[in-house]
């Protein structure tokens, strides 16, 4: 297959994909879309290494992610995470659906959109790629860590996060 | 550079402007490499001109060593510039932060070919002096314009890439400690 329909079918194949890395990152749909055209750009030169040794799906997220990274590069302390209350399996972030749920009753939607903007980009990062519904095997080949290291992250953004959304810690807030 | 209104839309515009990007490219390092292989023949003949017109053989010998810094460059640049255009994103986010951090350091191992096609310079000079004096001012302006360009480039280093370079070491240190 010529480079250019590999290209294209990638791209069709993977558009949700990349559309989603993009908007969590970039609040405006302008942003969103220059980080698109940097990621397919990216897809485009990274395409002759593609030797199919991981799955599209790990090698799009690789892309996005080191895109997303170099991309927001520009202003690293101001990265921001972006998620919505239909984001998909939020309730992974804290592996408690009753809480988000009554976070969004409660109206306190944007008490854990401020949480998550005070991770660290690399924590960013990995719940960009939990949103994504990613195994934790997945989020190490994409980071490039061992499966154990993932997990121990993962748990401590997780306790890191509930402890902070606890009723009574953002009521006293 | 390839906005549409749409970010996945309008593909067919955006892979022919990548395929146009790439033949760009191609043309260049193939231009650099015609420029590269006519030019150093064409000193290398002019210097063997010289030599058997009787000229001195400090000369000669100069002449070889700036054909020598000449060569070093333009391999250098060539692999340098190729370095850059073929960064790979699909890599693992840890190695292509720990590359991106190698390629923004300010010295790295390479840069010893850079420092020997200066010397290489300083000597095909140094053969041309006539006297000691002469040697003397030579050796002084070009290591006085060595340091200012050195400290320019640092400047610019200081302003343009350890920003970068320090972001990359901070995600490094945070993934991989447990």
């Amino acid at each position: 297959m010529k480079k250019e329909e590999l290209f294209n079918k990638i791209v069709a194949e993977n558009s949700d994909r990349i559309r989603r890395i993009c908007a969590y990152y970039n609040p405006n749909v302008h942003d969103q879309q220059d980080m698109c055209q940097e990621v397919l750009v990216n897809i485009w030169k990274s395409l002759d290494n593609f030797r199919g040794e991981s799955a599209v799906s790990t090698w799009i997220y690789r892309i996005a992610v080191n895109t997303s990274l170099q991309y927001t590069g520009k202003a690293y302390r101001n990265m921001k995470l972006l998620v919505s209350a239909d984001s998909l399996h939020l309730s992974n972030v804290l592996d408690d659906a009753d809480l988000i749920h009554k976070m969004m009753e409660e109206d306190q939607f944007e008490i854990l959109q401020r949480e998550l903007n005070l991770l660290s980009v690399v924590d960013k990062a990995l719940i960009s790629l939990m949103l994504e519904e990613l195994s934790m095997k997945e989020i190490a080949e994409v980071i490039g860590i061992t499966e154990s290291n993932v997990k121990t992250k993962i748990h401590r953004i997780k306790m890191q996060l509930k402890n902070k959304l606890k009723p009574n810690h953002y009521v006293s807030k | 550079m390839f906005r549409n209104n749409n970010p996945i839309s309008g593909i067919d515009q955006l892979t022919h402007k990548l395929k146009q990007e790439d033949e760009r490219y191609s043309r260049l390092s193939k231009g650099l490499q015609i420029v590269y292989w006519v030019l150093a023949p064409v000193y290398l003949i002019m210097i063997l001109r010289h030599a058997t017109e009787g000229s001195s053989f400090n000369d000669t010998i100069s002449g070889v060593f700036f054909l020598v810094a000449m060569v070093i460059f333009a391999l250098f640049f060539r692999n340098y510039y190729k370095e850059y255009k073929n960064v790979d994103y699909s890599l693992p986010t840890l190695i292509v932060l720990k590359k991106a951090a190698y390629r923004y350091q300010p010295f790295q191992l390479k840069t010893i070919w850079i420092l020997m096609a200066i010397i290489c310079i300083n000597v095909g000079l140094s053969l041309k002096a006539v006297d000691h004096t002469d040697l003397f001012w030579i050796q002084i302006t070009f290591w006085g314009l060595m340091l200012i360009s050195i400290g320019i480039g640092l400047v610019y280093w200081c302003y343009r890439y350890k920003p970068l370079r320090d972001a990359a070491l901070k995600m490094i240190k945070e993934i991989e400690e447990q």
